[in-house]
């Protein structure tokens, strides 16, 4: 799931170095943590966070194949 | 001496050739501005090909990332862009009313714009989902009109985004015994159909002209 989220949250923002994405797995939940560069949260955020919830959305797709549940926590 | 033996052998090339110096004769008689216009034209379509691969290989890329194994296939509908998905694993890919597929599409249009600013539009589809969600729509509108005029009473179609609202709306249009209206607020609204209350007048005045 980490990787899933590195990979679109690089192909958004203009600084794809400054990504980093860390993941804490708990038993049935597991907790993604997103920090980008400053001026990029914009471009991960989106217009009233549509970007984010599309990104929340195919995070639970790819979740539920794993009967897991994933939060993303985009760190401001 | 040279030119000569050139202008020999370019004989001798056209008499057993025709058919490719028929070729050379058609190219070499274009403006130039034309011969500049096919440049770019190959140029263009060039460039086109290296978007539609790029765009196409971020949503393999994205699967891959899911877990799904599953084929995209790209093409264009006029100026867009169109990623089919086949493969798709059990409706996992479209979601609940298409929101996954939704979501896939935004992302997409976002990682595409980004990049290449051109104010074209990526669409994905899955396993033929929009198509046979317009006509789902289509049956549903046409069914629940059918129930607003038997009882003459409005009733709520339910909730759906602009694009599948737009498809009810059109959908009943042309019924002059129904009304359609969107109600709340946000990104989802209720859909109304409704008995129309009477004759429009700008309607009827057209039926007399």
């Amino acid at each position: 799931m980490k990787e899933l989220i590195e990979y679109i949250a690089k192909a958004l923002v203009d600084n794809p170095d400054q990504v980093r994405v860390s993941e804490i797995e708990g038993e049935k939940t597991s907790v993604i943590e997103l920090n980008v560069a400053k001026e990029d949260l914009g471009k991960v955020i989106g217009k009233q966070g549509r970007t984010a919830k599309a990104m929340r959305t195919i995070l639970s797709a790819a979740s539920t194949k794993l009967r897991k549940h994933s939060v993303l926590e985009i760190i401001e | 001496m040279e030119r000569n033996e050139k202008d020999h052998r370019e004989d001798y090339d056209q008499e057993v050739e025709s058919e490719r110096t028929d070729l050379f004769a058609v190219e070499s008689a274009e403006e130039p501005e034309m011969k500049n216009e096919k440049i770019l034209e190959e140029y263009d379509k060039k460039r086109r090909e290296g978007k539609i691969e790029y765009i196409q290989s971020i949503l393999e890329g994205i699967l891959f990332r899911m877990g799904v194994d599953a084929k995209v296939m790209a093409g264009e509908a006029g100026e867009d862009i169109r990623l089919e998905i086949s493969g798709d694993s059990g409706g996992l890919l479209i979601g609940k009313h298409g929101r996954t597929l939704d979501a896939l599409q935004y992302i997409l249009n976002r990682i595409y714009q980004k990049r290449f600013e051109d104010g074209e539009k990526v669409f994905v589809d899955a396993e033929n989902y929009r198509k046979r969600r317009v006509e789902a729509l289509e049956n549903l509108a046409l069914r629940l009109g059918e129930k607003v005029k038997r009882r003459k009473r409005s009733l709520v179609a339910g909730v759906f985004n602009s694009r599948d609202r737009r498809i009810i709306h059109m959908t009943l249009k042309g019924d002059g015994l129904l009304e359609t209206m969107s109600m709340g607020e946000g990104f989802y609204k209720k859909l109304v159909i409704r008995p129309r209350a009477r004759v429009n007048r700008n309607e009827e005045r057209e039926v007399t002209e």
